[in-house]
């Protein structure tokens, strides 16, 4: 059984909102780095949302398929572990905050990556995230929260690959190759607007 | 507040029990702080965060972490000890 104050989404997101906005600051990161189990429990939230968000996302799809008609989330405060939106928020909360906190430190970068497993998930979580966006239709309104966070994770892995070790660590990992669409999904979104403009 | 969300965080990681007045405070106590910053209180920000850091709050908060699942064993380090020889600050 799951027990954990992190394993109720609103709680997770109240958590990673305050903690991404202090991480803002270095005097704050500081104090986060004093202690290792800080950074772990930050990429362990990232793990877990990130899984909850992928496997919701297949359920929804196979749901779809058997019934159009049922409405998915509700406004019910229970409801949130199972609400997309918050799932994404605090995914994105948590790749900003690991982000912030792999910046300017390079035992976290290594940490990440060689210690608490972001060799064997950071590479499922990103292409799990670029599967979904790229699944989403263009006026779906997880389609932006998406993006961001996959900036957001982009941004993290670039960060942690400061680090020679941790670099050639996510090289090999599972999925990493997802980076190689996004881009694509960048130079054709790009190749789009072009034309726009050129048609207008 | 800082002492506040630090006992309801210990509270809750001592009985294990996702309780909804817990939850709620969280979530409220957060929003205070969060708003701390973006509201005229007449403490300039710079105050502010010196009173974060002397109660420590970022770590207050990370405690609200613990407990979460190793998914697929990732990871390798469970010890401070063995952390800390290789923690460089």
């Amino acid at each position: 059984m799951e027990r954990s104050f992190a394993t109720d989404a609103n709680s997770a997101l109240s958590s990673a909102r305050a903690i991404g906005r202090l991480s803002l600051s270095e005097p704050m990161r500081q104090l986060i780095n004093e202690d290792p189990h800080n950074v772990r429990d930050l990429f362990r939230l990232l793990v877990y949302w990130s899984d909850k968000f992928v496997m919701m996302q297949y359920t929804r799809q196979d749901d779809d398929a058997s019934s159009s008609s049922s409405s998915h989330h509700n406004n019910n405060k229970n409801s949130n572990n199972d609400n997309p939106q918050i799932l994404l928020n605090i995914i994105l909360r948590c790749a900003f905050c690991l982000g912030n906190l792999t910046s300017s430190n390079d035992s976290n970068r290594k940490f990440v990556v060689l210690r608490f497993g972001g060799d064997n998930s950071m590479g499922g979580i990103l292409s799990g995230l670029t599967a979904s966006y790229m699944r989403e239709n263009d006026d779906s309104p997880e389609k932006p929260l998406l993006a961001d966070t996959l900036v957001k994770l982009t941004r993290l892995i670039a960060n942690i690959c400061i680090n020679r070790e941790a670099a050639i660590g996510l090289a090999v990992s599972t999925g990493i190759d997802s980076l190689g669409s996004l881009l694509m999904i960048v130079i054709e979104n790009e190749k789009e607007v072009r034309v726009g403009v050129s048609e207008a | 507040m800082a002492k506040l969300l630090d006992e309801s965080i210990d509270s809750f990681n001592i009985q294990q029990n996702v309780d909804d007045t817990i939850s709620d405070m969280l979530e409220v106590l957060v929003s205070s702080l969060l708003n701390a910053f973006r509201i005229l209180t007449g403490i300039s920000d710079k105050q502010i965060k010196a009173a974060m850091l002397k109660n420590k709050l970022p770590v207050i908060l990370c405690k609200s972490l613990q407990g979460l699942p190793d998914t697929n064993n990732a990871c390798r380090y469970e010890s401070r000890e063995m952390a800390t020889d290789c923690y460089v600050h």
